[in-house]
């Protein structure tokens, strides 16, 4: 392995757009084992050598795109708090900071937990509701075949929608249910 | 955000803090050192924050930092007011909550 490949690596893995926490902490996982995040692609991880614990990696999804004059302005201001931004994957930006400079979060109370996860989750339905129009468009071309001319490729799409559905149905769910654990905590305390 | 309702924590200590003109990560440190290392304000938190209250007018961008990437702030006269009113509010819990536990040092002097 030349020596540049021994700095680094490249990882390939799928985290939905529900399971960002479960990203997060992942990459954080890799950073307190000597590989820092350095490059975001699609379902695609590019770390770096880093001593480990070195660093604290945060995500976010921004409010449309990172290339938005406000949230340009966002990132600016996250970098002026000692932060390295990473990079960009659609709407998500990923930051990174070294421990010594400090604890690293992005988000230090309910409200604002709560703005970013009601972020995801509006995005979510979206899909979701978009999904759910081309199941049901889908189950009508179905059912107005008359049997035994029944095209092969229509039941199978529409069996991909039924699982599209079901597993973004789930995420949507799961963040729901974030959401609403969250505003519970909200009405005790800040 | 009423004007009657009690302040975030993390307000309460913005607002504070920019007694004199800060950036957003001076406000993070004089948060820190106020609150003796407890309170600890996150960056999308904090600017979430100074927006809302810019937007109230109990903040503004101090003069003098047109680069928007160290904009420093200050509290304005209206941002007193609401943190004088919280003060009051403030004394109250503390009175009220000392009638009935006693003090914290009494509480300590028992335990001895």
């Amino acid at each position: 392995m030349s020596e540049a490949g021994k700095n680094r690596k490249t990882v390939w893995r799928v985290y939905w757009l529900w399971q960002y926490e479960e990203e997060e902490a992942w990459l954080n996982r890799m950073a307190a084992e000597g590989w820092v995040l350095e490059e975001v692609h699609f379902f695609r991880y590019v770390f770096t050598r880093c001593q480990p614990g070195e660093y604290t990696v945060r995500l976010e999804m921004m409010n449309g795109s990172p290339e938005k004059e406000e949230n340009q302005e966002y990132i600016w201001f996250v970098r002026g708090t000692g932060a390295e931004y990473v990079g960009k994957l659609k709407n998500w930006i990923y930051f990174r900071k070294k421990t010594v400079e400090g604890p690293f979060e992005l988000f230090s109370d309910l409200d604002s937990r709560l703005t970013h996860v009601e972020r995801v989750l509006w995005l979510a339905a979206t899909l979701l509701l978009v999904i759910a129009f081309g199941t049901m468009n889908m189950m009508v071309q179905v059912i107005s075949l008359r049997d035994g001319q029944m095209d092969n490729g229509n039941g199978f799409l529409l069996i991909l929608y039924l699982f599209m559905l079901l597993w973004i149905g789930r995420g949507t769910w799961k963040l729901w249910a974030l959401r609403k654990k969250l505003k519970e905590e909200r009405s005790l305390r800040e | 955000m009423s004007e009657t309702s009690a302040l975030t924590e993390a307000v309460f200590y913005i607002l504070l803090s920019l007694n004199q003109p800060r950036h957003g990560y001076g406000i993070m440190q004089e948060t820190e050192r106020m609150s003796g290392g407890r309170v600890h304000l996150a960056a999308g938190t904090l600017y979430g924050a100074l927006n809302t209250l810019s937007g109230k007018g109990w903040i503004e961008g101090a003069s003098g930092s047109a680069d928007s990437r160290q904009k420093k702030y200050c509290i304005t006269p209206a941002g007193q007011a609401v943190l004088r009113q919280e003060l009051v509010r403030l004394e109250e819990l503390v009175r009220n909550g000392r009638a009935v536990l006693g003090t914290t040092e009494d509480k300590e002097g028992e335990e001895k």
